[in-house]
């Protein structure tokens, strides 16, 4: 359980780390920007200002820009729908906090589960390891005694 | 115990579409333009945007005590390049009139690119630039699209010419700013 939350905190921890590449292709940042005018990803898009978006994405890796400044300056340029990612306010913070809360409904559920399941075995009476009642066993023995006779 | 996990999946499901009901009614999302269309005086979203082609920032309630035509292009727009030199002359006959002013917003764009449309059209007046979220307040849904705000900072409904009325929606021509901004100037 211990190295399932170092996991996941490790994840939680590499993702802004990864989101900040220092040194970003070209492909990989069309990837990830959605084209304001038509509204398909930018790396499919011939829209003249997904042309002009594609540019600027180019002089500015040229220039060393980081990940993370190209992401800012297209932000306040065009807004949080060039990430093509719900917005983290409002009805569309939903999208971010529904599959966080059903994980974290589906980990409670599961370890309930386990719970309940670990305790009806510890619980009850042991039934006899064949599943047979004392008198077949019984005769089983003999049958058997009778074999090896 | 069965019955509990169907109750908490009916709330959640009941949680929920109360959340849309509730987004949906308290959206101001389309509503000045809807409301305008309409025949009816609508309150202008205050707004402060970083100014295209000046230095510092735009806060609209600057502007309250005049007409205010407000008219949302982009660059790349076809339309926009049509109407923009009917902006500007209408900019420059509109000039003189001290209670009327013109202002652009650049909607979605890259700042060099609407300085280069500015100055190819000769468009001198005060413009903005927006990532998207005023649009969604004034409810544009395209562009170019303009609007008429009075002097007490009201949208205005413009009256029916030439089949449009509300706002403009489209280019603009000389005939349809006239109008707004006749009828922002008598609210």
């Amino acid at each position: 359980m211990r190295l399932l939350a170092l996991a996941v905190l490790a994840l939680l921890l590499a993702a802004p780390a990864y989101a900040c590449t220092k040194h970003p292709t070209q492909s990989a940042m069309e990837a990830e920007f959605i084209c304001p005018e038509c509204h398909t990803p930018l790396d499919e898009s011939d829209s003249p200002i997904a042309q002009q978006m594609k540019v600027h994405i180019h002089t500015w890796i040229a220039s060393g820009w980081s990940e993370c400044r190209i992401k800012s300056t297209l932000l306040a340029q065009f807004g949080p729908a060039v990430l093509g990612v719900p917005a983290t306010h409002g009805f569309d913070l939903l999208a971010w906090v529904l599959p966080l809360g059903g994980i974290g409904v589906a980990a409670v559920l599961v370890g309930f589960g386990a719970w309940v399941w670990s305790s009806n075995r510890s619980g009850g009476p042991a039934p006899a390891a064949s599943g047979l009642t004392p008198e077949q066993e019984r005769r089983v023995d003999e049958e058997l005694a009778r074999f090896d006779a | 115990m069965r019955r509990l996990p169907q109750a908490l999946a009916v709330t959640v499901v009941v949680g929920l579409l109360a959340l849309l009901v509730w987004d949906v009614v308290h959206s101001s999302g389309g509503k000045v333009a809807k409301e305008v269309d309409s025949g009816h005086v609508y309150a202008a979203p205050a707004f402060t945007r970083p100014y295209v082609n000046r230095k510092g920032n735009l806060t609209f309630a600057s502007l309250r005590g005049k007409v205010v035509v407000v008219n949302f292009w982009q660059s790349y727009c076809a339309p926009c390049t049509q109407e923009a030199r009917t902006l500007a002359a209408a900019s420059r006959r509109w000039r003189a009139d001290k209670n009327v002013v013109f202002l652009g917003v650049d909607v979605q764009d890259f700042r060099s690119a609407g300085l280069k449309f500015l100055r190819r059209f000769g468009i001198t007046y005060p413009n903005v630039s927006d990532d998207g979220s005023l649009v969604g307040r004034f409810g544009v849904t395209g562009y170019p699209e303009t609007f008429f705000v009075d002097r007490r900072g009201r949208v205005v409904p413009m009256p029916s010419v030439g089949g449009q009325a509300g706002h403009i929606v489209g280019p603009a021509t000389q005939q349809l700013i006239a109008a707004g901004i006749k009828q922002a100037l008598t609210t």
